[in-house]
């Protein structure tokens, strides 16, 4: 004997089949036999239709996938901060700052001002923290900071305009092998400070180191990211992902060896042109990090070394 | 495109061991990309939020802790995993809210194209449910945690993981008709818990 609840159950699968047909119908009609089961079956249609939209694929709604606009000036800050700092041009947006090229008005000179997006807004007082901690090391192979000061809700900081463009520009050519030892040795050295210090950098990677117009490497945002995973609301980007530790993809505690190996990282694809994982996306080469699956390239692919 | 787009692609990952890498790096992909379109979909109606969970470290972060949830567990079977994925994957999309609707969240200060949610003409004055603020979103996230094992797996698997209804009967070995009927049951449970909260 079939039970209301197991006909209501078939009235309802027969009501979809006939809507996916194309023509709608009614409880009534669907209860010419069961008429005292339209109440409940009108009651139970209505909510399949207001939940029907869990029927639709979610799909990228429309937006075309990927490549969504970027962030618009974040959110478009004055053109002048603290009535001294001039913003003339966006020159780099990472996952959660944005720099520009500016010029300091009363010292008549071109600077870089970072500020962190405004999804970081909550971050402020620790981003600015940091921003002043590491403001007091003082080493020619670290981007100086010159300055912090606050915007609105927001704040900003104030370094040295490196020329020069970073790494990961020049990591496109082919790079000699005295001439990526030399930087590698640079940025080692600059590590040591700042380890010394008790400052980890935590996103050592080629965006983050700049050359300077006499070829010199520089490493730019030390400790800002330290200081926003603090916070618990940034972690490094996938942008990254390839130079990151094991023990920072597996969210544990990091200390200066988490930089070494990030820069370990970068020397191998400086020296043999390709970075020492195998994997060939994102969730395999997660995968190869955590487990330490290192592959260090016995092929030298950059030329010049080979004959060294 | 998902990395589970038929049914042969299932079929052949149910079949695979469970410890087959492969399958299991498939099934790890599949729940990342589900990850990111059902967070572009809660983010739809936020123009400005949306751009920033698509390059903000608060979804990359989002993506890596999921990975980290998924990547070392040992299912006992492929709707094993599914299932793990998803309650995963509703986690992330609470927090994603949480983080945004936080003391200094800018969700806060973005509703619906800048206006607030009651003004916007929330969802559930109309005749759909479907959430249209992030604080809609976070009550229907919530509301499936609660429902019975059947139904919630059956959430699971069609509208967190994606599967088709034909999939998900293969998935939990049962009559596409009681996968219709138990999908029917659990929309009807949601809407009657949304549209009381009206």
């Amino acid at each position: 004997m079939t039970s209301d609840e197991d006909t209501l159950a078939d009235l309802l699968i027969q009501w979809e089949e006939i809507l996916e047909s194309g023509r709608e119908v009614s409880a009534n009609e669907l209860c010419h036999d069961c008429p005292q089961l339209i109440e409940q079956l009108a009651r139970r249609i209505k909510a399949l239709k207001s939940t029907a939209w869990m029927n639709k694929t979610v799909d990228d709604d429309g937006d075309g996938g990927g490549d969504l606009p970027r962030n618009p000036v974040a959110d478009d800050p004055p053109r002048t901060l603290a009535g001294r700092y001039r913003l003339d041009e966006r020159i780099a947006e990472g996952g959660f700052a944005q720099v520009w090229r500016g010029y300091d008005l009363e010292l008549l000179r071109t600077i870089a001002i970072k500020m962190p997006k405004a999804s970081l807004v909550g971050a402020v007082e620790s981003f600015m923290a940091e921003a002043r901690r590491v403001a007091r090391l003082k080493h020619p192979g670290i981007v100086p900071v010159y300055d912090v000061g606050r915007e609105n809700d927001s704040c900003f900081i104030v370094s040295e305009f490196v020329e020069g463009g970073s790494l990961a520009e020049r990591i496109k050519e082919r790079l000699s092998q005295e001439q990526s030892t030399r930087w590698i040795a640079e940025i080692a050295d600059a590590l040591d400070y700042a380890h010394a210090h008790g400052v980890v950098h935590r996103d050592i990677k080629p965006a983050n180191i700049l050359i300077d117009h006499h070829g010199r490497a520089l490493l730019a945002d030390f400790g800002i990211a330290q200081s926003a995973n603090k916070t618990g609301q940034f972690a490094p980007s996938l942008g990254t992902l390839a130079y990151m530790s094991p023990e920072q993809l597996a969210g544990k505690p990091v200390d200066p060896r988490s930089d070494i190996y990030s820069l370990g990282v970068l020397l191998c694809q400086l020296l043999t042109g390709k970075l020492p994982y195998d994997a060939h996306d994102q969730n395999s080469l997660r995968k190869e990090i955590v487990s330490g699956a290192i592959h260090l390239s016995s092929q030298i692919e950059n030329p010049e070394l080979r004959t060294t | 495109m998902s990395a589970i787009g038929s049914d042969t692609q299932l079929q052949s990952l149910i079949e695979l061991a469970a410890d087959d890498d492969a399958a299991r790096q498939a099934l790890l992909h599949h729940a990342c990309d589900r990850l990111l379109r059902l967070t572009r979909k809660m983010f739809h109606d936020y123009p400005n939020l949306r751009r920033w969970e698509q390059t903000d470290e608060v979804f990359q972060n989002a993506m890596i802790r999921l990975h980290r949830a998924l990547a070392d567990v040992k299912p006992e079977s492929v709707r094993h995993f599914f299932n793990l994925a998803a309650v995963q994957i509703r986690r992330e999309l609470l927090d994603l809210v949480k983080h945004h609707f936080g003391p200094n969240g800018p969700g806060n200060k973005h509703h619906t194209d800048g206006q607030p949610a009651d003004e916007a003409g929330g969802s559930l004055h109309d005749e759909t449910d479907e959430p249209s603020d992030l604080q809609q979103w976070s009550e229907f996230h919530g509301r499936v945690e609660s429902l019975p094992e059947a139904e919630q797996e059956i959430i699971n698997l069609i509208w967190y993981e994606g599967l088709t209804q034909e999939e998900a009967a293969k998935l939990l070995d049962i009559s596409v008709r009681t996968v219709k009927r138990r999908w029917h049951s659990a929309r009807m449970k949601l809407h009657e818990v949304l549209s009381s909260d009206e």
